[in-house]
């Protein structure tokens, strides 16, 4: 809620000018039904009796003047309708501009705070959520304070405003009000006691279908192989038909409340004709008074009823504050510290010291005691089965994730010691699942590098072997590229990802997999391109081919988070055991 | 030149291409076109229940014309005051006949009680309903869900198909336990409305009536106003929407090429868009109401002035007024109702 309130605070005076307005607007609605009262005791009733005391000439003329009189009370009102909307409208052009620049300001405090988070942050919420945080709850909350700035102001103006006004008019009947106020709030309370609580069962009831839902889709291709449909049907039937139930109830119940309210707000001017009936009989209340009077306890009822409209309001706004302060408060694990080394661009020297690294979402340890160097102008390679921890070594390096235990450093210098920023522009890094952003070809590129050249552009594409299809397309680099890069082939994206990367000419280069969709000349022309054209960085090759790997200066073998074997292509096959598998399983006696 | 040429949408962006059928829930406000369609579907869903459909608005009428009947009553209630009240004057002396007033009294709460058990009744029989169809419709789902090919959940997160299980059934459960009820019980008390307000006098109704064409004049004309400006409101929603859904499924990307402050400054620049076309788009179509609400004052204030002449003229009763500013409220109501959901289209 305080991340909440403190984006309110650049808006006070908006909010301040919009509740002096609904004051005023409330008033004016207010005014209306005792100008009609005094039309009715003054214009009608009094008059009448002055006319019919008069008689002859002196009754003509004050006909006329009974006319004037309607007429002058008609013009008030008119003038405080008309005043009542202006005000509205006003109202409402503040609510707006209140409402939306608060939401506004919010996304962008949000939006910073994710773009913030590295992997280890991310990884607490799931995309969906974080997406719907920054939109949907956003949307909610601007809704709650817009809407509910209304209702929480006009309401009690109107209530309090409503009481005092029927208190003015016939303050004996004021215990009619103070009834029907506690008829309402009896049946608010009866109703709201009565579903709430259930309220929360069906919030966890639809947690269950959720899961249940979400258990019988994600194991979709297992309940489909072993055809236990008919299991999870009827898994899914129980938990809807519980739901059912109890949602009937609450349904119910609220269904209750409508026609409740309506027979006490129907009920209570009966109420006041009868008793008002004595009143007159003793002239002590006028006939106009007690019409004005019916009017103020329906306002009075409605305002009651309306503050009591933010009671459901409230609590769903709420969820919204609280899912979006989640992401506020989560605090960011990789930080930089004050005063950070910088290190030059030139000749990288990376080295992992007896590095041990979990995930803090996960358990137990990915990588254990890992100590390797890799060399500027050297390629290193890592090979191993799937899930040993090859991705999480090596984001290691641009710091998505900290180390556990141990250090990587880059010549001699710890990366938790350079800014973050200073550290990912040594390095040119190719993700494992080639993310290309929405754009064109050259969109995609100049994101790597802001001030690339024509020709730098066209270079990094034919290192990456990308310029070929480039080439063939009708635009060339304007060529465009949709979200994740969905209108090229998987090949494509890896080559336009690798010549994203390319186009940094950074000292310490990774890739992760990147070769893995590129057919076996392409990765050997690939690969000779980039040890020419990348003779002074630090190459690190995560692969899952022997054959696109064993040129590789130094080969790191992994196996469930440990080194298992680390040598040229050669001496492995002679000393490690892992590698010797993964190469003869892949390779041919002779190539081998 | 390398700002221009992100900043520009790019064709393929918000486009139906590869993404965009997952996203289309998370990016868009609500699609008429799917709106229709689902109607549609949920109009067939309705069909077992015709019975207990028809009885619900048959409910819902009578418990309608009950409460329409009682405005007109209170105001002969008045009437009896006023006259004690008229004939004071000249006896001295304020003689109510008491008889007549309790006939009315208990008249009028047995018609509201009446009013009520039917609405009561009728609460209770949607709510089953309602939630019968619910029911059946999650169970379609889910077994249809085992029958899909799974290619479709390629294309279809599963968070898209659990919102579809849960929200979406929900919202339009209830949304059909409203339109149902409404329906009924909004006809019927338009036409009782217009029967009583014609059998009090038929000069102030057509007052009434003149301000329907009014109202829906200037209904129309807002309505053309906000539309584009709603239009153009959920398009840069879906800038904004676009634009976070792909920065976090590029996260890694854009940590990696230090892309943070760019994508925070073209963010910046979607949502200054949104809250300009927001605010503008916010304020044309909650004019609607004070408008609307002018016009049902203004009439409020003709028939005080006009049944005032009237009453002087002994052509009309000061109950009359009271009841007929009842029906006036009665009356607006729908009208602002349409001219709130019209905005929201
Ligand atoms: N973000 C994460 N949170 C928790 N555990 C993870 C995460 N990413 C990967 N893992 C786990 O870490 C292990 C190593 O994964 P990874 O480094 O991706 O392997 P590789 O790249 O060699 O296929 C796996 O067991 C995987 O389940
Ligand atoms: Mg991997």
């Amino acid at each position: 809620m305080k991340h909440v309130l403190k984006h309110v605070k650049p808006y006070l005076p908006l909010l301040i000018t919009s509740v002096i307005l609904i004051g005023i607007q409330a008033y004016c609605n207010l005014a209306l039904p005792d100008v009609m009262s005094q039309i009715v005791n003054v214009g009608i009733q009094q008059y009448s009796e002055k006319i019919a005391a008069a008689g002859g000439r002196a009754a003509t003329a004050l006909i006329a003047e009974q006319k004037r009189y309607i007429y002058s009370m008609g013009f008030k009102m008119l003038v405080l309708a008309t005043g009542t909307s202006m005000v509205a409208l006003a109202v409402q052009f503040c609510n707006a501009r209140l409402g939306t620049g608060l939401s506004r300001d919010l996304r962008k405090t949000i939006f910073g705070k994710i773009e913030s988070f590295s992997g280890a942050e991310f990884d607490q919420f799931s995309t969906a959520s974080l997406i719907t945080r920054t939109t949907n709850d956003v949307q909610q909350v601007q809704m709650m304070l817009t809407m509910g700035v209304r209702t929480i102001v006009f309401a009690p103006f109107m209530g309090i405003g409503g009481v005092v006004m029927a208190m003015r008019k016939a303050p004996s009947m004021a215990w009619i009000n103070a009834l029907s106020v506690l008829l309402v709030f009896c049946l608010i309370v009866v109703v709201y006691s009565l579903a709430l609580p259930r309220f929360k069962i069906i919030q966890e009831l639809v947690d269950k279908l959720n899961l249940v839902a979400r258990e019988s889709l994600t194991g979709l291709l297992v309940v489909r192989a072993f055809s236990t449909q008919k299991y999870e049907e009827e898994r899914f039937d129980k938990a809807s038909n519980d739901y059912k139930k109890t949602n009937l109830f609450v349904n119910r119940t609220m269904s209750m409340m409508g026609p409740t309210m309506g027979l006490i707000q129907t009920l209570v001017p009966v109420l006041i004709v009868w008793v008002g009936a004595d009143k007159i009989a003793q002239s002590q209340l006028m006939v106009g008074d007690m019409m004005a009077y019916i009017q103020y306890s329906g306002n009075i009822m409605g305002a009651f009823m309306m503050l009591s409209s933010i009671f459901i309001m409230f609590p769903r706004a709420m969820v919204s504050v609280n899912r979006i302060s989640e992401i506020l408060d989560t605090e960011n694990i990789i930080t930089e510290v004050e005063t950070p080394v910088t290190l030059p661009q030139g000749k990288c020297e990376i080295t992992f010291d007896n590095v041990n690294f979990a995930y803090p979402s996960g358990d137990g340890d990915v990588l254990e005691n890992i100590s390797f160097t890799a060399k500027p102008g050297r390629v290193t390679a890592i090979i191993g089965s799937t899930g040993c921890g090859k991705t999480s070594l090596i984001n290691l390096i641009p710091r998505f994730y900290d180390v556990k235990s141990g250090s990587v450093k880059i010549n001699g210098v710890d990366v938790r010691d350079l800014s973050l920023k200073n550290l990912r522009d040594l390095i040119g890094y190719v993700p494992q699942k080639s993310v290309l952003l929405s754009g064109t070809v050259r969109s995609n590129l100049l994101a790597a590098k802001p001030d690339a050249t024509e020709e730098e552009i066209v270079k990094a594409c034919e290192i990456a072997q990308a310029k070929s299809f480039i080439k063939e397309k009708e635009e060339g680099y304007d060529a465009p590229v949709s979200q994740g890069g969905t209108n090229f082939s998987g090949g494509q994206c890896q080559r336009l990802a690798i010549a994203r990367a390319v186009i940094k000419m950074a000292p310490i280069y990774i890739f992760d997999d990147s070769f893995s969709a590129l057919d076996f000349t392409t990765d050997l022309n690939l690969r000779k391109a980039l040890n020419s054209n990348l003779a002074d960085s630090t190459i690190i090759i995560v692969g899952q081919r022997v054959a696109s790997i064993m040129d590789a200066d130094q080969i790191l073998v992994m196996d469930e988070g440990r080194i298992v074997g680390k040598g040229t292509h050669k001496q492995l096959l002679e000393s490690c055991e892992e590698y010797r598998e993964i190469a003869y399983s892949q390779l041919s006696e002779e190539e081998v | 030149m390398a700002n221009n040429n992100r900043n520009t949408p790019v064709p393929g962006r918000p486009g139906p291409g590869g993404g965009g059928g997952r996203n289309a829930a998370i990016r868009g406000g609500e699609k008429p076109k799917d709106i229709k369609k689902t109607l549609k579907k949920s109009f067939s869903y309705l069909g077992g229940y015709k019975a207990g459909l028809a009885l619900v608005m048959l409910l819902a009428a009578a418990s309608s014309i009950f409460k329409v009947i009682g405005p007109n009553l209170l105001g002969k209630a008045t009437d009896v005051l006023y006259t004690a009240v008229e004939n004071g004057v000249v006896t001295g002396q304020i003689a109510i006949d008491y008889t007549a007033l309790q006939e009315i009294v208990f008249a009028l709460c047995g018609l509201y009680l009446v009013s009520f058990v039917f609405s009561v009744v009728q609460g209770f029989t949607t709510a089953q309903i309602s939630n019968n169809i619910t029911y059946r419709m999650r169970k379609d789902i889910s077994e249809k869900i085992n029958r899909l090919p799974i290619g479709f959940f390629d294309v279809t997160s599963t968070g898209d198909v659990l919102s579809r299980i849960t929200n979406d059934v929900e919202s339009l459960s209830s949304s059909l336990r409203e339109t149902l009820t409404q329906l009924a019980s909004s006809l019927t008390l338009i036409v009782g409305t217009i029967v009583m307000m014609l059998s009090i006098s038929w000069q102030l109704t057509l007052i009434a009536f003149g301000m329907i064409p009014v109202s829906m004049f200037i209904i129309s004309k807002i309505i053309k106003i906000s539309q584009p400006l709603y239009r153009k409101q959920q398009k840069s929603l879906g800038m904004v929407n676009g634009h976070v859904e792909e920065m976090m499924s590029a996260h890694i990307v854009v940590k990696a090429f230090n892309m943070e402050d760019k994508s925070i400054t073209d963010f910046d620049v979607y949502n200054q868009e949104l809250r300009e076309n927001g605010w503008r788009s916010r304020v044309a179509s909650s004019s609607m109401m004070p408008v609307t609400n002018f016009v049902s004052n203004l009439g409020y204030i003709l028939v005080c002035i006009l049944g005032a002449g009237m009453v002087v003229q002994k052509t009309l009763t000061v109950g009359n007024i009271q009841s007929f500013i009842s029906y006036i409220r009665n009356f607006n109501q729908p009208i602002q109702q349409i001219a709130n959901i019209s905005t929201m289209l």
